[in-house]
């Protein structure tokens, strides 16, 4: 009996965890989207029972999702920008992954972390260091100025769109890059050889061993970015500022950060989290059919 | 009046006008003609059921049974201190002083925004003693009973302060409020990159519609009542305070043009921005701009630096210090607004701030001889007269904040 429950018992603080700080926070979203707000400060007051949910704002958010409406430009910016950014990281992030993978013998560990480093300091104040690096006479422009590539300085914050998927590809690549070498990292050598040794070329190799096998590991490492990346608004505030740049974060944002609609906000994060959920569900799909190819 | 109001919450208020006090029972009766009364005058109800203030139309914010100020001739606590405030908005060489004058500590948290301010002070659990608030929450502060009235026994240096400000028309007599700071929203410039300054115009809210040449380099506050506001200002539209739909979306929509034409940006940077040439032209708090020397880079001199509102109807804000009910310290707390509003140490603070207390001491031609403010940013400070004159951003009712947030949601959507 007492062995019985000895090894169920090891999920149970990641049961706790999930379930207070996931499934009661989730379905307190819920019930704020679905609640009202109190008279005096406008706090979200929640509704637990379903059965007395209100779904006026989320009609109303919903309409304004339609083509050609608010929130619709916003939701197709934000994908626009996520896409692109983790197109990005993975150009940069996959050679780097491969190469220390692969090929770092001796400067392996030190590399590794080189990678983490970072983590230490925080997105933000990382976001905040490139506004001083990109400023009109900041270093980004005076060492292009000075290398000719420039005339003049480039208006890297005038809320431009390249600047804020620059800042994310920069701010999320080494969240890529880890989960991606350890999957290379895990591809046998004996199977690459195989390959060669069957006549292939090294592109080849890569084409049909390397990259087919590291599916799983740039589809879970796309995840862990495109994620967060969906939520973020303050790359975008601190980048760019333009509402030409507005991400879905920054509007959720803005409905959270004060005014009597935490129901609209909350009602974002609803619909932001089913289509992410409906991206997530895709991945798990493919990763069960990949695996079931492999057997 | 929105639905979402409850109307039991609507019997204590009173009505002030001219000076009048309304004390209403629970009669419906009476209630209606509150109601009539305060239509008529003009005066929407707010959050809370209480009149929402404006000029013209001062408010007296009511006392409830369940919370009287303090006692006279009380002993001061011994501390410490918890003051909750904005980051960066009160000089700590003059926190120090004061710690060393009431032999107390002084503990100084802040907060970034005052949604978060108040989602702390709502929860119950903070155990702050001051709190620096703004006129848009102070009705609801009051409602919510998060604040105690004050006992003006302790505050003998409220004297110094400009005359129409002992007795705000947002809290008549001073019932829970001290004066901290006054501003103004206006214009900031680069003299040396912008030809068509907002001075070129005869009304200078047009330059941002005339700034193609700097797209890019324009900013606007992030802050919808700020720049919505402008946008009304723009159109020709005094009141800044109103709730009418059509007029809030025409001037947002007015701003969506600026993104077309500009791609206008929105932040509350500009007291680095401008300085370091990230932006040309920005709306500015002119305490932003007022110190705006301790930004500038190398060779830039701060007389490239230009600062505009209007000369009548500026938009002119005023913050202002408050105890909460649940001060464990509310003695010393009232020691600390009244430390505060000593000539001495306000001066001291505005140095520090470069945002000016309302002192009566502050003579605004020595702060410029005196170098406080260089000369060219002369505009952003504040008479006496100027306040007389202003036209301020005052709390709405919950579906006049909705409107105004819709409309700052569709032009930040871009």
């Amino acid at each position: 009996m007492r062995q019985r429950l000895l090894w169920p018992s090891f999920a149970l603080p990641g049961a706790i965890w999930l379930v207070l700080l996931f499934l009661v926070p989730t379905y307190a979203v819920l019930a704020v989207a679905f609640g009202s707000v109190d008279p005096i400060f406008s706090n979200p007051v929640p509704v637990w029972d379903p059965l007395h949910w209100q779904f006026d704002t989320m009609r109303d958010v919903l309409r304004q999702l339609r083509p050609g409406e608010p929130f619709w430009t916003v939701f197709v910016r934000t994908f626009v920008y996520v896409t692109l950014a983790l197109a990005g990281c993975l150009a940069i992030g996959y050679p780097v992954a491969y190469y220390l993978s692969r090929h770092a013998r001796r400067t392996k560990k030190l590399l590794l972390v080189l990678l983490i480093v970072p983590f230490w300091v925080s997105y933000l104040m990382r976001m905040l260091a490139w506004v001083g690096l990109l400023l009109p006479d900041g270093l980004v422009n005076r060492a292009l100025v000075d290398l000719g590539v420039l005339s003049h300085p480039y208006g890297w914050l005038d809320g431009q769109a390249s600047s804020v998927i620059f800042a994310l590809v920069y701010g999320y690549v080494p969240y890529l890059i880890l989960p991606l070498y350890a999957t290379l990292d895990r591809i046998e050598r004996s199977v690459l050889e195989a390959g060669r040794d069957l006549g292939a070329s090294p592109l080849h190799t890569f084409l049909h061993v390397t990259l087919p096998l590291s599916k799983h590991g740039i589809m879970a490492a796309s995840v862990l970015v495109a994620l967060p990346m969906f939520g973020d608004y303050y790359t975008n505030d601190v980048i760019s500022g333009s509402p030409r740049t507005t991400m879905i974060g920054n509007q959720i944002n803005l409905f959270f950060q004060g005014g009597p609609q935490r129901t609209v906000g909350a009602s974002l994060v609803v619909v932001l989290s089913v289509l992410l959920a409906a991206l997530m569900s895709y991945y798990l799909w493919v990763t069960v059919r990949a695996s079931r190819d492999l057997v | 009046m929105h639905p979402r109001e409850r109307r039991t919450n609507r019997r204590h208020f009173l009505v002030g006008s001219a000076g009048a006090v309304a004390a209403l029972s629970g009669a419906d009766a009476l209630l209606q003609a509150a109601d009539a009364l305060a239509g008529r005058l003009g005066a929407p109800i707010g959050p809370g059921g209480i009149p929402l203030a404006r000029r013209g139309f001062p408010v007296t914010l009511p006392l409830y049974s369940d919370n009287d100020p303090i006692a006279s001739g009380r002993t001061t606590e011994k501390g410490p201190l918890n003051v909750f405030n904005w980051s960066d908005y009160v000089n700590p060489a003059v926190v120090k002083k004061f710690e060393k004058a009431y032999n107390v500590k002084v503990k100084v948290t802040t907060f970034e925004n005052e949604e978060e301010a108040l989602a702390k002070l709502t929860s119950g659990s903070a155990g702050f003693d001051v709190w620096f608030a703004t006129v848009d929450y102070l009705s609801r502060m009051v409602a919510g009973k998060l604040i105690q009235p004050v006992n003006h026994s302790y505050l003998p240096n409220l004297k110094n302060v400009w005359p129409q400000l002992q007795s705000p028309f947002y809290d008549v007599h001073s019932r829970y409020t001290v004066p901290y700071t006054v501003y103004t929203t206006g214009i900031a410039w680069r003299k040396d990159k912008v030809k068509t300054p907002p001075t070129a115009f005869k009304n200078g809210y047009d330059a941002f519609w005339h700034a193609q040449k700097y797209a890019g380099k324009v900013a606007i506050l992030d802050d919808q009542r700020e720049a919505i506001g402008m946008g009304l200002r723009h159109r020709g539209v005094g009141d800044v305070n109103t709730e009418n739909a059509k007029l809030v979306q025409a001037a947002a929509n007015d701003l969506k043009q600026l993104t077309k034409t500009v791609n206008v940006k929105t932040n509350t940077t500009q007291y680095t921005d401008v300085p370091t040439g990230a932006t040309w032209l920005g709306q500015s708090w002119s305490g932003d701009m007022a110190g705006a020397t301790y930004y500038m880079p190398k060779n830039v001199p701060v007389s490239v630096i230009g600062y505009w509102r209007p000369a009548k109807n500026a938009v002119v804000g005023s913050d202002m210090i408050t105890v909460l009910r649940g001060a464990k310290n509310p003695v010393l707390a009232h020691h600390f607004m009244n430390f505060l509003l000593d000539e001495k140490h306000g001066v001291e603070n505005f140095s520090y701030l470069g945002y000016m207390p309302p002192l009566k001491v502050i003579n605004p031609d020595k702060v410029i001889a005196q170098g406080y403010i260089p000369k060219n940013l002369g505009a952003t400070i504040v008479r006496e007269s100027d306040f007389a004159n202003a036209v301020s951003l005052l709390p709405l009712t919950q579906q006049g904040q909705a409107t105004w947030q819709n409309a700052w949601s569709a032009f930040k959507a871009g």
